[in-house]
């Protein structure tokens, strides 16, 4: 498990961080879906609110409409010549001239009236439009307050008792009755329009209103057993609609209409009862806008997503790539090591010379190669004079270090591409690599008279020294290195004979020349 | 007193004798000897179309009292206009029920729910707005529910009719309204045709 962490930690977290940005996206979709149901669900209420008020509206108009309705319908055979509401403070509310209506009303007879000169609900006679009529301000009464009046003139130009007459003919006292009735009659309905509460014009009224507003689709008051009582369409009214039918708010589809639904409980009616209404609307915007949210949230997310990937992707590599630089150097580091070992394997402890294996091997691969290309290759043994001697006076320190300094000036008399090695003991053996036997004998002069130039020096003491050569160098009968070696061994043997600190050469070269 | 009265009287009587001698008396006797003058609206639409439109139903007479309700300007306009006095002499005369004259000088005489006399319709006496427009029932519908103009038998929409129809009241005995007719025809283009 821990090791599993370790492993991917960084993929696994970027997935999550990924994770969490779509899901962030997608919270993000899920509050504004729920704003925009929320403003929708406003919005219907605002609409349902405007269709109550509008309904309140309606009733008060229809008070006044089915007057004029009245009128017209009555007016037919009464011939009225004029007729206006008015309200107590004088505005026209109503008039069969439309023009009118909304001014306020100005003649003298009313003024009188309003000044309190004249009484309301009486007759008089006066010329209107060039035409003799007879005339009544009726008032209106609810409760005993004057809520508005009635002026209504007829056209009296057939009655020939016109004029200043006081006294009415016997045919216009008839016609004074029968006003004064209709008037009744209106004064009756205005009260009972109040009351009176006509379904089948709200209808209208409904169905005029969703005609006229864009986003509504139906508007319907269903009462308390679920049943539609009014309804902007009309073929709607008498449904039944179980209560279950209507949960909160939703969203549902109609013939692959989107469509919001919203039923607000207890509509306050004119006539006093409550009833539900019931609203729905057109949700295509919505349901376009929540498209529109969703294919933001979506490529957010999978651009998040995305995103994580290539980070996690870009990481993967800059850590393969870091590990392949470690691994590198590490590699490095073990052949640097393995190098140093393999130098310590091949080199002198004490010397730092090359070790007799070593130089074994330096001889016979040198051999070889000289064979093969006819090249020249010496090499001499160098054997230091009375070593034991040395070892037994200055002890085993003084003769390691006789050995160490003597190793140094041979080598300093070397070029690079020579191999010196301690054969062994007090033995040195250096192949000199295309070098003929006159300059290896050279070399091999300067090397003895180097290490006899000056003694060692060992803390306080000097330790004088001396070095025997013996040299060979390469010839067409050699097989083997171990031949030449053995006839710069033989040499060296007839130097120490022949009194020490001195160089031979083997005598099988010395016959060539 | 009595003299002074005595004396007017006779001179209004001789001055009302000379009028009419010299003038419209002439003109009347002239009208009462002459075959009785068509019916303006049956001259204009011709007989076959007159008993269509007539018989339909669809065209009734209402009287000027409707017009107001929307052409209140007109209405007001033409209560100042002589169209709109055209019965004051014959409805004090001898000629109050002559159908010879009422044929001019009422809306409709003699075409059904047209003037009939002063008693039964005192509301159609004169020549009024049909009297020129022709029955406005069908205009009324119209306006009622379209709110707009038409459904005349003679409307601004038909100017050839309502030209004939002019022409049809002023013959050439009945020619002292004017004397230029376009522009006596353009003037009632205006509510008040002054
Ligand atoms: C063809 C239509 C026509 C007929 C029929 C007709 N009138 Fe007229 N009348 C007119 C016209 C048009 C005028 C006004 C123009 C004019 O005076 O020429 C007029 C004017 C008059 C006037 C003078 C203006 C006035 O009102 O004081 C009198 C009077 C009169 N008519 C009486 C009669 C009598 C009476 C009859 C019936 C016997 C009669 N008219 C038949 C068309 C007619
Ligand atoms: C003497 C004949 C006559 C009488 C009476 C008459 N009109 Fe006209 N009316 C006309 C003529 C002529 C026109 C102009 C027609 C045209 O435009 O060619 C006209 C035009 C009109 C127009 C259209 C005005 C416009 O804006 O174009 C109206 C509205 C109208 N009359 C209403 C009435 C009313 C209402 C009455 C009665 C109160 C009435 N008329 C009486 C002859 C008459
Ligand atoms: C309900 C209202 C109303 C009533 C009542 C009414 N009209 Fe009109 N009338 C109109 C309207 C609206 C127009 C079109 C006006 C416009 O286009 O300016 C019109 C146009 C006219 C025109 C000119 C267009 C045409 O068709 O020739 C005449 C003439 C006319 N009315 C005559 C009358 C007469 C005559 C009456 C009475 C019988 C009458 N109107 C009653 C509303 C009414
Ligand atoms: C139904 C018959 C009739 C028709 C139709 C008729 N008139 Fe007349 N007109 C009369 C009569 C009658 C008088 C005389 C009225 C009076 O003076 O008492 C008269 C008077 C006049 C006058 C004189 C008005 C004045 O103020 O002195 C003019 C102008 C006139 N008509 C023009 C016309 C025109 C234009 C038309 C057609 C658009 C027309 N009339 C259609 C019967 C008619």
């Amino acid at each position: 498990m821990i090791q599993f962490w370790k492993k991917y930690n960084i993929p696994v977290l970027l997935v999550v961080l990924g994770l969490s940005i779509s899901s962030m996206a997608f919270y993000n979709y899920h509050v504004q879906k729920n704003l925009l149901l929320e403003q929708m669900k406003n919005d219907a209420e605002d609409i349902v609110r405007s269709i109550t008020a509008a309904m309140d509206r309606f009733h008060d108009i229809k008070s006044t409409m089915s007057v004029q309705k009245l009128i017209s319908d009555v007016s037919l055979g009464l011939e009225i010549f004029e007729f206006r509401y008015i309200e107590p403070n004088g505005t026209i509310r109503n008039s069969m001239f439309k023009e009118e209506i909304g001014q306020v009303y100005e003649t003298d007879q009313f003024d009188r009236i309003i000044d309190g000169n004249s009484s309301l609900g009486k007759f008089f006679f006066e010329t209107r439009d060039y035409v003799p009529v007879m005339a009544i301000f009726y008032p209106i009464k609810i409760n005993g307050e004057l809520i508005g009046i009635i002026d209504l003139a007829v056209d009296i130009s057939d009655y020939k008792a016109v004029g200043n007459k006081q006294t009415p003919d016997v045919s216009l006292l008839r016609r004074q009755t029968d006003i004064t009735n209709l008037l009744k009659a209106i004064e009756g309905s205005i009260n009972n329009s109040t009351l009176i509460y006509s379904k089948t014009d709200l209808n209208d009224f409904l169905s005029h209103y969703v005609e006229t507003a864009k986003n509504i689709i139906q508007i319907s008051l269903v009462n308390h057993q679920g049943k539609i009582v009014v309804s902007s369409n009309k073929t709607m009214v008498g449904a039944n609609l179980r209560h279950a039918d209507f949960p909160p708010p939703i969203l549902t589809e109609v013939d692959g209409q989107p469509i919001y639904r919203l039923v607000m409980p207890n509509v306050a009616m004119i006539d006093g009862s409550n009833e539900e209404l019931l609203l729905l609307t057109d949700a295509a915007p919505y349901v376009r806008n929540e498209q529109r949210l969703l294919a933001t949230a979506l490529s957010t997310a999978g651009i998040a997503i995305l995103f994580a990937l290539f980070i996690a992707r870009a990481i993967y590599f800059s850590a393969i790539n870091r590990s392949r630089d470690e691994k590198e150097r590490l590699e490095g580091l073990v052949k640097e090591r393995t190098h140093e070992i393999e130098l310590l394997s091949k080199t002198d402890a004490l010397t730092g010379l090359w070790n007799r294996g070593h130089l074994e091997e330096m001889m016979e691969r040198e051999f070889k190669r000289a064979r093969r290309y006819q090249h020249d290759m010496a090499i001499f043994v160098i054997d230091l004079d009375h070593f034991k001697k040395i070892n037994d006076t200055y002890g085993h320190l003084g003769g390691d270090e006789v050995l160490r300094q003597i190793s140094r000036r041979v080598s300093s008399c070397l070029r690079t591409t020579d191999f010196i090695g301690r054969y062994g003991g007090e033995e040195i053996v250096v192949i000199l690599s295309e070098t003929t036997i006159d300059t290896a004998t050279d070399i091999a002069h300067k090397i003895c008279v180097l290490i006899a130039s000056e003694p060692v020096l060992f803390g306080e003491t000097t330790i004088p020294v001396t070095g025997s050569i013996g040299i060979s160098a390469l010839r067409p009968e050699h097989n083997n290195y171990e031949e030449i070696f053995s006839e710069a061994d033989d040499a060296l043997y007839i130097s120490k004979k022949e009194g020490r600190n001195r160089v031979t050469v083997s005598m099988h070269n010395v016959i060539m020349i | 007193m009595y003299l002074q009265t005595f004396l007017v009287r006779i001179t209004l009587l001789f001055v009302y004798t000379a009028a009419v001698w010299c003038g419209d008396d002439q003109r009347i006797a002239d009208e009462l000897k002459s075959p009785p003058v068509e019916i303006p609206l049956k001259s204009v639409l011709g007989e076959a179309a007159y008993n269509d439109a007539i018989g339909s139903n669809e065209y009734r007479y209402v009287g000027n009292d409707k017009c107001r309700l929307c052409h209140r300007d007109f209405f007001v306009g033409r209560k100042q206009d002589h169209h709109d006095h055209a019965m004051d002499y014959i409805k004090e005369s001898e000629y109050s029920n002559n159908p010879k004259c009422l044929v001019c000088h009422a809306t409709g005489y003699g075409v059904k729910t047209g003037f009939v006399s002063m008693a039964q319709t005192p509301r159609l006496a004169n020549v009024q707005c049909e009297g020129c427009h022709g029955p406005g029932s069908n205009h009324l519908k119209i306006a009622a529910i379209e709110k707009k103009g038409g459904g005349f038998l003679s409307g601004t929409d038909r100017p050839d009719r309502l030209k004939k129809m002019c022409k049809s009241c002023h013959t050439a005995r009945w020619d002292r309204s004017y004397t230029d007719f376009e522009s006596a025809y353009n003037k009632y283009k205006k509510a008040v045709p002054k």
